[in-house]
């Protein structure tokens, strides 16, 4: 299908100021659709508060507001601009949040300005955990187990459904107080009155406990005529507990079965049709259960998110570019790819290489706080790096933290440090410095089993960063034969060698 | 069997290579070898081992593919294309962290279409996914590397350009400025030598002195024994801070011996790096960041921006109003005065910023920075000049008046923007929510995530528009203040209570405050302090009674006796305003904010700059 002529002009809102969780990233897809949009021949009308970014350069967009993001503020916009539609899917929630109360107030009816990207009803299912969870039961699939309890004994009951262990978190409390894991009906019993306590408006969310299981993300594209494409698969190093975004990752996913993978990918293309997405990137993100291959879903984001600007940068996809461009209804086998010119958007990447992503942190700036990773994002900044393999990008992405690493490792070893004691340290919540801690847990006569056992992250990794660890060792010991190379007066060339 | 010299060369070669494509870095040979890292490079390159570029092509080789986007790696066939253009490499951030973010992206993608438009091939270097510059649209090549001093290297002999840009990705391509210069790369735009010069503490004294500017009485204390009486001879308050650290870190403003031993014996325990730094603390100075560009001839200031907080919070973390609005004309031509002596002495080539401080009439220089700082990005929204462009344009050899023949830059000067009559107000956005139990107060070490811009004609409209993008609540349903602020500031709080009074504020105040105020005519409810017994100020919190809250103590012991009420203020998502200068501003908006019926008028960037 061509592109849309019945639209003239397109409002699109911006994320708003970089917060933990919602930052630079929206800069980059929110001025991929704007260029994207206005080289199609469209007015686009820009918000955003964010003075700091490309998207509000008066060159990106027709109409540049350096306004609030806020739906009075919106609203006050599309009185004086008029825009035929709004492309809620560029600036992360936020846009996403000022979208939907202006759909729900009318505004947008109001004013005739059509959603385009994704609908007030798949935003919302995606958005609603209830909904999401019965929209996931009914393709059948699984989700994690949760419900909001208020009271001692519907949370009895609530337990014997979900099963032990069970994650309790107490609604508005300071950093989670009155939270944990229950492993067993005794320990529940004590916790969650607890937790009812401890919290101002008595409610507890109590869930399946996932930690340790295996997580995965897909980047899924779809367009208007229901083709759909996996961008690419990404896997957490760290495993669930830890927020994607502060997790460390790699794309392509590497422990999966080809089986497993087509099991993955088959899911994702369901949950994007049944949550009725009808063009655009999402972001679909799973557990696995280590032990038996259970596979989870745990939730889908229906806009661009960080994963997407990451799958973009990793495979070459310009993932907000096609999401703006499907937006104005022109289908995957119409746009062409920009890197190879020959091939279109709806061929799905291929990559001969491994990509790493990892988070920086910036706990040092605020004393007091626990340097503990969770489920609530605390990173400040993230690192790609790309190599051949998994131990190449790995290194490389180390040494880009600027975090005085230069690689992964050496690192110090503590002189009272014994390898009971990092195996315990490990064990507890991850901190932003466990690959530390497993290069010193190899110094210190750990094997990767114990290792897998405390943090359980995959022994597929810990095998790889083993090796990289005893290839330093042994680097070291060849000392005296690699100096021993300086003096030589010939000069090699690199054909020789391969 | 012995193995001849020859094999075992080769099996050295082949060590090498492999652990080379293990993603081992120069450095971490260095560290396993016992040599420096420019020794390591030595022998790689005699034993021929560099690394080549494979494209990211989206497809596995399967097709041909034309778009430069690079990574490396150690193996046979290298995939970079050659081109003859002149190019330049621009070096981007890396990671993002608190205190260089978005904005120093921002100038890497301007520097690049600046430079692309004038005719050079662009050659980005960047690690961050996250951005708009590791786009492979943004530049004519993207090399998706590691930002060190190997994998530039490594581009330059790949690319052989005209030069390198250093100066606008933040500290981390300075960092390796002068390591990659040593070994033979050409920095564009002002000189390594005289960053470093700017940057070291000694010499920074010397050109004060000699272009006959002011900066704060300062000390440096090289051990223990010396800093209390080093801290005596400035005079107290005083602002420490161990040398080499970024972004204000562990920096602390202490009023007393008491304070300062505290903050020595905590450094102590972490580790510190001496000498230690021991400057005047301006007490309510006004400070002003100023933004300039230069061609090492002719000095063009593009910003001016006062900072709303007294000075003493760092500059990413306080609000601040462009044009500047309380200094005089004289003040206006004297900061720009100085900021053309401090450019031309350090030859700046590109971008400078200098911080300065008001204190009493007379003028401090506080910092100078020759490189791209935080707020370009922000003065160029407000002036609608691109000064990240401009910068870049300068660093390759072009002129001012060059550009302003070229209409690239416009010919009107600070001084006659500012009587347009525009307001632009930033405000920084703070992730204390996200760090239960940190202490919650604004210091000398910066610790905002992002930032947000308020344009209006009027200052209090602006600073309004600039509190709710960042996300506080101006138009509460029930209007309620908690007043609570120290002795020696009550005076001013009064003609805050009184605006606040007027707009049908209802004001809540602990003891001290509720008594200054009945004696001064304004009534208050009394609340309990959150030490107290219950119900107190915390349980009118929980039950959202209060929907605006002023909180100024003075003195460290105070300030932790209200910590508990920051935490829930904050855990709330309630405005919270910690210095006085920060509650005059917020009291200025709401007034201008109810008196407009809570309602703004909107305005594009294009409307309020038509020439961009």
């Amino acid at each position: 299908m061509p592109k849309r002529t019945d639209i003239k002009k397109i409002l699109v809102i911006g994320a708003g100021p970089i917060v933990i969780g919602q930052a630079c990233e929206f800069d980059y897809s929110g001025t991929q659709a704007c260029k994207a949009l206005k080289a199609e021949g469209y007015e686009v009308v820009l918000v955003n508060s964010n003075p700091a970014t490309i998207m509000t350069d008066p060159e990106i967009a027709d109409r540049t507001y350096i306004e609030p993001v806020t739906p009075e503020i919106v609203r006050l916009i599309i009185e004086k601009e008029r825009p035929d539609a709004l492309l809620p899917t560029m600036g992360g929630q936020t846009s996403l949040n000022v979208a939907v109360a202006l759909a729900e107030d009318g505004t947008l009816d109001e004013y005739n300005v059509e959603l385009i990207g994704a609908k007030l009803k798949s935003i919302k299912l995606a958005e609603d955990r209830e909904l999401f969870k019965q929209v996931i039961a009914s393709i059948g699939l699984n989700s994690a187990k949760s419900e909001t309890v208020t009271d001692f004994d519907h949370a009895l009951k609530v337990a014997t459904e979900i099963g032990f262990p069970i994650i309790l978190r107490p609604g508005f409390t300071l950093g989670g107080s009155g939270g944990g894991i229950a492993r067993n009906q005794e320990e529940f019993e004590i916790m969650v009155r607890r937790a009812i306590n401890e919290s101002p408006t008595s409610q507890v969310l109590l869930e399946e406990d996932l930690t340790g299981w295996k997580e995965f993300e897909l980047e899924v594209v779809r367009d208007l005529i229901d083709n759909v494409v996996i961008i690419c698969s990404i896997e957490n190093l760290d495993p669930m507990g830890v927020h994607t975004g502060d997790s460390i990752t790699v794309a392509p996913a590497q422990t999966l079965s080809d089986v497993e993978y087509q099991d993955l990918r088959d899911q994702a293309v369901k949950i994007i049709r049944a949550v009725g997405v009808e063009c655009g990137g999402s972001n679909i993100q799973f557990a696995i259960n280590p032990k038996n291959g259970k596979v989870v879903v745990i939730e889908m984001n229906p806009r661009v998110s960080r994963s997407s600007a990451l799958a973009s940068k990793a495979t070459g996809y310009p993932i907000a570019k096609v999401a703006a461009k499907l937006a104005v209804g022109y289908t995957l086998d119409e746009l062409p790819n920009e890197i190879t010119k020959t091939t279109t958007a709806a061929f799905e990447p291929s990559i001969d290489y491994v990509v790493t992503k990892i988070p920086r942190f910036a706990f040092e700036k605020f004393p007091g706080s626990e340097a503990i990773l969770g489920t609530q994002m605390k990173s400040v900044g993230e690192v790609m790096a790309i190599g051949r393999t998994f131990a190449e990008s790995f290194q490389k992405a180390m040494r880009s933290l600027e975090k005085n690493t230069i690689g992964f490792g050496p690192f110090p070893i503590p002189e009272n440090l014994t390898k009971e004691k990092i195996l315990i340290a490990l064990s507890k919540p991850p901190s932003p410095d466990r690959i530390k801690m497993i290069w010193q847990s190899f110094a210190l006569g750990a094997s990767i089993q114990e290792i897998n056992q405390v943090t359980f992250i995959d022994l597929w990794f810990l095998a790889h960063l083993e090796i990289l660890y005893k290839e330093y060792r042994e680097l070291e010991n060849m000392k005296e034969d690699f100096l021993g190379l300086k003096d030589l007066d010939t000069n090699f060339t690199l054909t020789s060698i391969i | 069997m012995p193995i001849s010299k020859e094999t075992q060369i080769n099996q050295l070669r082949e060590k090498f290579f492999t652990l080379k494509s293990l993603g081992f870095s120069d450095a971490q040979f260095a560290s396993a070898l016992g040599i420096e890292e420019v020794e390591v490079r030595k022998l790689r390159h005699k034993l021929g081992i560099e690394p080549v570029y494979k494209m990211i092509d989206t497809c596995a080789a399967e097709f041909e593919s034309f778009t430069p986007y690079y990574y490396s790696t150690y193996e046979a066939e290298n995939e970079a294309l050659d081109s003859q253009k002149e190019k330049v490499i621009i070096l981007g951030g890396g990671p993002n962290r608190i205190g260089q973010g978005i904005e120093f992206d921002y100038c890497c993608v301007h520097a690049s279409m600046a430079l692309r438009e004038a005719g050079y091939e662009t050659i980005m270097v960047n690690s961050n996914p996250e951005t708009v510059s590791t786009d492979f649209d943004s530049s004519d090549k993207l090399y998706f590397e590691p930002v060190t001093v190997e994998d530039v290297l490594a581009i330059w002999n790949q690319e052989k350009p005209l030069g390198v840009i250093v100066q606008i990705g933040g500290q981390t391509p300075l960092n390796i400025a002068e390591a990659i210069e040593k070994e033979g790369v050409k920095i564009l735009g002002t000189s390594v030598a005289q960053i470093a010069r700017a940057e070291n503490r000694y010499e920074f004294n010397t050109i004060v002195n000699k272009l006959k500017l002011n900066q704060p009485p300062s000390e440096i204390a090289d051990e223990p024994s010396q800093v209390i009486e080093k801290a005596h001879r400035v005079g107290y308050p005083v602002l420490v801070r161990p040398s080499f650290v970024l972004g204000g870190q562990s920096m602390q403003i202490v009023y007393s011996d008491a304070e300062l031993n505290n903050w020595l014996s905590a450094m102590e325990k972490s580790g510190i790096v001496w000498p230690v730094l021991i400057d005047k603390f301006l007490d309510d100075a006004i400070e002003i960041d100023v933004d300039a560009v230069s061609d090492g001839k002719e000095v063009l200031v593009a910003g001016i921006l006062e900072h709303i907080e007294r000075a003493g919070i760092h500059s990413g973390d306080s609000s601040c109003v462009l044009p500047s609005y309380t200094l005089s004309d004289a003040q206006i031509d004297e900061l720009i005065k100085s900021t053309e002596l401090l450019a031309k002495e350090l030859g700046v080539i590109g971008l400078i910023n200098v911080q300065y401080a008001f204190k009493e009439g007379k003028l401090y220089v506080l910092e100078v920075n020759p490189r791209a700082s935080r707020t370009v990005p922000f003065v160029s929204k407000a002036t609608g000049i691109p000064f990240a462009k401009i910068g870049a344009l300068l660093m390759v050899g072009n002129s001012l008046e060059s550009l302003r023949e070229k209409g690239i830059l416009p010919k009107f000067t600070i001084k006659e923007f500012m009587m347009k009559g525009l307001i632009s107000v930033k405000e920084a956005v703070l992730p204390f929510k996200k760090f239960p139990g940190c202490q919650i107060a604004l210091g000398p070490e910066m610790r905002s995530t992002g930032e947000v811009m308020g344009i209006a004609e009027t200052f209090g409209i602006a600073f309004a528009k600039a509190q709710i993008a960042a996300g506080q609540n101006l138009s509460p349903k029930n209007k309620t203040v908690f007043l609570s602020v120290n002795d020696s500031e009550k005076d001013q709080m009064l003609e805050i209570a009184k605006i606040l009074e007027s707009l049908d504020y209802s004001i809540y105040s602990t003891e001290g405050t509720f008594n200054y105020l009945k004696e001064k005519g304004i009534q208050s409810t009394i609340v309990r302090k959150a030490k107290d017994p219950e119900p107190n100020i915390l349980n009118l919190l929980t039950e959202r009674k209060i929907s605006l809250l002023i909180n100024i103590p003075k003195g460290l012991d105070a300030l932790q006796d209200n910590m508990s009420i920051r935490r829930l203020a904050i855990l709330l998502d309630l405005p919270l305003i910690t210095t006085m200068a920060g509650a005059k501003a917020t009291a200025e908006a709401l007034k201008s904010y109810e008196e407009a019926g809570r309602k703004f008028s909107v305005k594009s960037l294009q409307e309020y700059h038509p020439v961009c």
